[in-house]
């Protein structure tokens, strides 16, 4: 008994520790969705993914309205053309993905443990084009924005479910994307959760701040400022620049860090890209 | 930005070139200065902490000196190092109080 205890407890430890790291994003998920629940009672959780028009009866009108000829549908047509014409060498975007890359934006970013990092939609669609020898896209609209929107349309109604491996780069890349989100930057002193989470509901100048949760779930979008669709990164480099920090390359690290972490938190939710906001 | 820089020395001294020493001084001084403040916002960069016009303003400050306008070009230096420095502090501050903000 004394023999093989200290080896019992050795391996209690372990399992506990590897069990309490593994638990820590679902903690993290659980507190960031009841947060929002209690702080907006009247809206249903499964309504968190249409944005700020979840928590703004006035904005959600104008967006309903928009919604019968969405100003995305171009861009998703155009999607669809380049998604199924052949790459010089005959094969496909379908080629490089599973379910030939149909209905499984749900699933991204996830954490590649053979490369150790973060892959999102978007990397994915332009590692898929250097593979085949195609030059890549830019990173923040265009193409690579209408193509990421024709994938997402496939996945509508699936629910999201972002993945954390048992992998401690795996839950490093998740910590650094929670730390970013919470940290302060730029000349006016502001973290995500500063506006998306303390701030969501308040005013901006005439802006109204949306909820975090779901904030994923309907990229890329069609907004209204840009006249175009464009990806999740080009939001948050626009973000990082309007508190005046400066905005980090889009699909650099902390930006799929940050991405993967977001999109974490609104695991269970519906999927319903592509979206368009203001 | 070194190339800037090296424009900065040859346009700056053929504008003030054959000017009194006091300006000879000023001009050093702006170059000092300059790469004072470029290496605090290199370092702010390092720390994911630099902010959005710290480099804007040391870009107007060349173009200043350029102009040979030193006084404008230092304001807008010691705009530049007070920014960086106010960024590197926001990033040291940071690592300490981000977790207080998660939702728990």
């Amino acid at each position: 008994m004394k023999r093989w205890l200290p080896s019992l407890l050795i391996a209690m430890a372990v399992a506990g520790a590897s069990m309490m790291t593994l638990a820590a994003p679902e903690d993290d998920r659980v507190a960031f969705e009841n947060y929002f629940l209690t702080k907006f009672p009247d809206t249903p959780k499964a309504d968190f993914i249409n944005g700020i028009y979840s928590i703004d009866p006035v904005s959600r009108d104008q967006w309903l309205d928009l919604e019968e000829f969405p100003p995305y549908e171009l861009a998703l047509e155009l999607g669809e053309t380049l998604f199924y014409t052949p790459f010089a060498n005959g094969k496909t975007y379908g080629d490089c993905f599973e379910n030939g890359g149909i209905g499984i934006r749900q699933n991204y970013p996830y954490f590649d443990t053979e490369r150790g990092e973060v892959v999102t939609m978007e990397l994915a669609i332009n590692e898929c084009r250097t593979a085949n020898d195609e030059k890549p896209l830019k990173w923040k609209s265009g193409h690579i924005a209408a193509i990421s929107a024709y994938m997402a349309f496939t996945s509508r109604g699936q629910t999201i479910n972002v993945v954390i491996p048992d992998d401690p780069r795996a839950l490093a890349a998740y910590d650094e994307g929670k730390k970013f989100y919470y940290t302060k930057r730029g000349q006016l002193n502001f973290s995500c959760s500063d506006c998306h989470i303390g701030g969501s509901g308040g005013y901006i100048r005439t802006e109204k701040l949306s909820p975090s949760i779901g904030h994923t779930s309907h990229f890329p979008v069609y907004r209204l400022k840009w006249g175009a669709i464009g990806t999740l990164h080009r939001r948050f480099s626009g973000c990082n620049q309007q508190v005046r920090a400066k905005a980090f390359k889009p699909q650099g690290r902390e930006y799929r860090n940050l991405e993967y972490f977001l999109s974490y938190m609104s695991n269970g939710l519906e999927f319903n890209g592509p979206g368009v906001r203001r | 930005m070194k190339k800037l820089i090296t424009i900065i020395f040859t346009v700056t001294a053929l504008t003030v070139g054959g000017a009194v020493s006091a300006e000879q001084v000023s001009v050093e001084q702006f170059n000092s200065a300059l790469v004072e403040a470029n290496e605090l916002r290199k370092k702010s960069g390092e720390l994911a902490h630099e902010w959005r016009d710290t480099a804007k303003l040391l870009k107007s400050a060349q173009a200043a000196a350029v102009e040979g306008d030193l006084d404008k070009a230092m304001k807008l230096v010691a705009e530049a190092k007070f920014q960086s420095e106010a960024a590197i502090n926001q990033a040291e501050r940071e690592a300490r109080l981000w977790e207080g903000r998660v939702v728990r």
